[in-house]
């Protein structure tokens, strides 16, 4: 890649690659997920590092599979990219992103795994067919997200290259009843 | 079932410095941005901002006022939302290194007043290590007033294509002066001497949002 030539052209598929696996969710199917929850926990933001810093509107989280544990019990969400920057930082061998995203959640009152926790535990009753489940889509929420990421996501947007995560509601709509 | 603060710090130590750096910024910012390019003064040191008009806000969706052009002359020429830019020349001129170039683009945005000072709870921050430059991130999440025109324009100069922002910025177009949001996320490092060099300054503008986003109560 020549200095002149612009490094940040793989970025976006990246973003839109990871920002879609924040809205996975739990399908019994052989299909997708093999009906295994920790499969199904393991397809939400992959490309994180198992030690990356993790803050989510201010509160830090210990390791990857704790942020996956605690996303996968959030409700279902649909995000949207809707605005992203980015710097290359010389001699680091990483980019820093900022973007903006919006965000609206199922208020059904389902997590993304299902009926309830106790259907997760039981895997006997993993029978639950989402067959036509309606959704109850909340208003729109604002969302910062800033990322250290490794500058190998110029070939591969597939391996471990998230060395932070910050991800802050910047808009919360006035008849919002989810809080993160 | 997830705290929300507004705050959070890594460590103390990034809290001072943090903190320290955000208020002096802020107010040379609003008050003398010029004095700002010493933290500049590495010509690796780059700057750009980006406008997501779409983002959602407290603005009622029944006035079209803060999705008219005029309402973000000021910015639109030089924002680099990469998601509407494509063209390669666009992206890369509308990236701003080292602190000539920073301090035309810097004269270039209105005016500003911050209330951190008065009003901290307007304002959430996080900072956290960036260990691959022995550096720190800190972003600032907030609102501002614009008080004033710019000092001057920075028109791209040359060709220009591609661009969803073409034109409109010939003849020093009046802007609307207005509260906006915002986010800013600073890479700093701390040189030899004690003295702090910011290595990237990613700044975000939105209609405005309000604050109640880091300031609600969780309840479930």
């Amino acid at each position: 890649m020549s200095a002149a030539s612009d490094p940040t052209s793989n970025v976006e598929p990246f973003l839109k690659k990871i920002i879609s696996t924040l809205d996975n969710q739990f399908i019994t199917s052989p299909s997708q997920y093999q009906n295994n929850v920790q499969l199904f926990k393991a397809s939400i933001l992959p490309q994180l590092k198992q030690q990356s810093a993790v803050i989510i509107n201010g509160s830090p989280y210990a390791s990857k599979t704790q942020l996956q544990e605690i996303w996968s019990n959030l409700p279902i969400s649909q995000h949207q990219l809707t605005s992203y920057d980015t710097h290359l930082i010389p001699g680091s061998g990483t980019f820093i992103i900022s973007c903006s995203l919006k965000v609206r959640f199922d208020e059904s009152g389902k997590t993304r795994l299902g009926e309830s926790a106790e259907l997760v535990q039981n895997n006997s009753h993993t029978g639950n067919t989402n067959v036509a489940v309606v959704k109850l889509w909340s208003s729109w929420y604002g969302v910062n997200l800033n990322l250290v990421v490794d500058e190998i996501i110029s070939s591969n947007t597939d391996v471990e290259s998230i060395n932070s995560f910050n991800y802050r509601f910047t808009y919360k709509p006035e008849n919002s009843i989810i809080s993160l | 079932p997830v705290l929300n603060t507004p705050m959070f710090f890594e460590n103390q130590e990034i809290q001072n410095i943090s903190t320290n750096f955000i208020s002096n910024y802020l107010k040379l910012w609003d008050s003398n941005r010029l004095e700002l390019l010493q933290l500049y003064s590495s010509p690796e040191s780059q700057f750009s901002l980006q406008v997501d008009t779409t983002a959602p806000s407290k603005l009622s969706s029944t006035s079209s006022e803060h999705t008219s052009n005029s309402y973000w002359a000021y910015y639109f020429s030089n924002s680099r939302n990469l998601l509407r830019i494509s063209n390669e020349r666009s992206r890369m001129s509308r990236l701003f290194k080292g602190s000539e170039k920073i301090s035309k683009i810097f004269n270039s945005l209105p005016k500003t007043k911050h209330s951190i000072l008065e009003n901290p709870n307007f304002y959430s921050i996080e900072s956290w290590s960036y260990p691959q430059i022995n550096g720190i991130i800190i972003t600032i999440h907030g609102e501002f007033e614009e008080i004033g025109i710019p000092e001057t324009t920075n028109a791209p100069s040359g060709p220009r294509s591609n661009s969803h922002f073409r034109g409109g910025h010939s003849n020093n177009a009046r802007g609307t002066l207005a509260k906006r949001s915002f986010d800013r996320t600073f890479v700093v490092v701390q040189v030899p001497n004690g003295s702090m060099i910011i290595a990237s300054d990613l700044l975000l503008i939105k209609p405005y949002a309000g604050y109640e986003s880091w300031n609600s109560k969780n309840i479930n």
